[in-house]
């Protein structure tokens, strides 16, 4: 629900990590350890004692919900009369729905003005924090902070910072000599308010991704490409920057689907979709559709083709040697 | 990384201090404005200090939050985190070393389910929630979230399966059970696995929204994200410097837990490359 750290988003990269062919293949493979040991005529019984109580759950909130979920889309259901099977109606009532293509442009628009920054700043704030000096602990504390931030909590921060009177946006403007506007009012610049909110919120993951990567990186590599004189432009585009790239991938996929997913919160407190539907996202919409209009058919409908897109899209940008790893 | 002159190096020092305030700007001017006085807050144009503190702010903020959404919000945090951890390091542990038919099945149904993300699962959830009478309760809040445990089996699946056999057989061949093996061999082993999921978890319940949101409809049942939200409504008649201080004081424990464990989160999140 929250980004990165909840089991949906953090999945992602244990998911892609994990799925490395050997790491499955070995579980794949349990009849080749058969060794006799003392107990194992009571493993099966152990066995059931660790997984039946997180599997029962799992069945009944995960696995039961996730049929469920695409069920109900073949239904129409208000949560009072009876449900009625329309087989695949609501997915053609989401082309003639003006909100839902509205708000599909609106998530796209904000998937962009979202997801580019996040990857770009946080690679760069990595490359500038990736060095040591005395108090660098405490600088590199400021980077992370907005990691332990809540979405809802940062979103009446910033309600208060953008306040076009008393928010210090608009009063440094001033100093300037420019006429700030009333940010969250204005149907141009509600959304790329909302994801300044939204990049902040994220760019710590992306940091600490990069960096981990980064001391990855073969020193030797840097060395060699400054012998043959590389500068240090250079050495960032040339060097630094393609060895990355399977991080890059993977903070690319999980901003993705948290922009997509996880930024209810903050559209929800900060402009509640408004002002003239100009920031009504996708998730929004299917909120407003499943609690407030009571339409949960239409509303599943609608979520299940997010996911079949978000899915697809995470495949696209999956690098290719993971994607075999998977299949493998 | 930049080496060279001396000068670039002061350059390169000032430019990540200089970023690293920026990034932390929003939380001066949330601890500024928690501390003014509600003329001073409101006054045109906006003072960068507050020119005099008022910590009657500490309290009213309190009163507004309501104890009750500050000790739901620990039971929530508590209950999720504890339950969902023995879950998945127990659920983990089989997974990579204990032989059961099924095992694979089991492996690939949680990484199949790591791809699904819970709002797509939240109206069957809700629907679930709401046939079991568990709206407005804590069963209702808490479980559906432990439940979410996909994430947690697979980082603990990775951790045991690297974990070497002849650790496990020696006490196996001693006559020791699975029991006795995971409880005195392979939980002391798992100090950094489990201090990097208790972080995370901890983060990420203590900040849910959406869940909370949905399945509670009273007030005593709130936690301190939907107490939190209530002061952002533009119907909202709280002062700016109380609805500052109340969201300082909901972000101050996670602020003063992340600056002692930072190791651990930067792990926990960090860690997953290192697969």
């Amino acid at each position: 629900m929250n980004r990165i750290v909840t089991s949906v988003d953090a999945s992602v990269p244990m998911a892609r990590a994990g799925d490395k062919p050997p790491a499955i293949s070995r579980a794949g493979t349990p009849p080749s350890r058969r060794r006799r040991k003392p107990t194992d005529a009571f493993a099966a019984l152990w066995a059931l004692l660790f997984v039946g109580p997180n599997f029962v759950l799992f069945a009944i909130f995960i696995l039961l919900p996730v049929v469920a979920a695409f069920a109900l889309s073949l239904f129409d259901w208000n949560m009072i009369a009876d449900p009625r099977f329309i087989g695949l109606r609501n997915y053609a009532d989401i082309a003639g729905d003006p909100r839902a293509l509205n708000s599909i442009i609106k998530t796209v628009y904000l998937v962009v003005i979202g997801v580019i920054p996040t990857v770009l700043l946080s690679f760069g704030m990595a490359v500038l924090i990736n060095t040591r000096f005395i108090g660098y602990s405490v600088i590199r504390t400021l980077y992370f902070l907005p990691i332990v931030i809540s979405f809802v909590a940062s979103a009446v921060l910033w309600r208060f910072i953008y306040d076009p009177r008393v928010g210090p946006i608009n009063a440094l403007l001033g100093m300037m000599g420019i006429n700030g506007t009333n940010w969250l009012q204005s149907t141009a610049w509600a959304m790329p308010a909302i994801s300044l909110v939204i990049v902040w919120l994220r760019l710590p993951l992306g940091i600490i991704l990069y960096l981990a990567a980064l001391q990855q990186i073969n020193p030797q590599l840097i060395e060699a490409a400054e012998i043959d004189g590389a500068g240090p432009w250079q050495k960032l585009i040339h060097v630094i920057w393609p060895n990355v790239k399977p991080v890059t991938f993977l903070i690319l996929i999980i901003n993705l689907r948290g922009i997509i997913f996880d930024s209810f919160d903050v559209v929800q407190v900060m402009t509640g979709g408004g002002p003239l539907d100009s920031t009504d996202i996708l998730i929004k919409y299917i909120y407003d559709l499943a609690f407030a209009q009571l339409r949960l058919g239409y509303a599943s409908a609608l979520s299940t083709v997010l996911f079949l897109v978000v899915a697809g899209l995470a495949l696209i940008f999956t690098p290719p040697r993971t994607t075999r790893g998977v299949t493998a | 990384m930049i080496v060279g002159h001396p000068w670039r190096r002061r350059a390169h020092v000032a430019a990540v201090c200089a970023v690293g305030l920026i990034m932390a700007a929003p939380f001066y001017w949330l601890i500024i404005n928690a501390l003014k006085t509600p003329q001073e807050v409101v006054g045109f144009p906006p003072t960068w200090f507050p020119h005099e503190i008022r910590w009657q702010n500490v309290p009213d903020a309190l009163s507004l939050l309501n104890v009750t959404s500050v000790i739901n919000s620990l039971i929530f945090t508590v209950a999720v985190t504890i339950c969902q951890l023995i879950l998945v390091i127990t659920t983990g542990f089989a997974l990579a070393k204990m032989p059961f038919p099924g095992r694979t099945a089991l492996l690939w149904m949680f990484i199949i389910t790591l791809f699904v993300p819970f709002q797509v699962v939240l109206i069957p959830t809700f629907i679930i929630v709401r046939d079991l009478n568990w709206i407005d309760s804590y069963w209702g809040l808490i479980v559906p979230v432990i439940a979410q445990t996909s994430f947690g089996v697979f980082v603990f699946r990775q951790f045991y399966v690297s974990m070497p056999d002849e650790i496990l057989d020696a006490a196996r061949i001693d006559g020791a059970n699975w029991g006795d093996v995971f409880l005195k061999i392979v939980v002391p082993l798992s100090g950094a696995p489990i201090a990097a999921y208790v972080a995370v978890t901890v983060l990420t319940a203590w900040n849910m929204y959406v869940w909370p949101l949905i399945s509670t409809t009273v007030n005593d049942m709130r936690v301190l994200p939907l107490a939190i939200a209530a002061l952002a409504t533009p119907s909202s008649q709280v002062p700016g410097n109380i609805s500052m201080m109340a969201v300082l004081i909901s972000t101050l424990p996670i602020i003063i837990i992340f600056i002692f464990c930072q190791r651990y989160f930067i792990n926990g999140l960090g860690g997953a490359l290192k697969e």
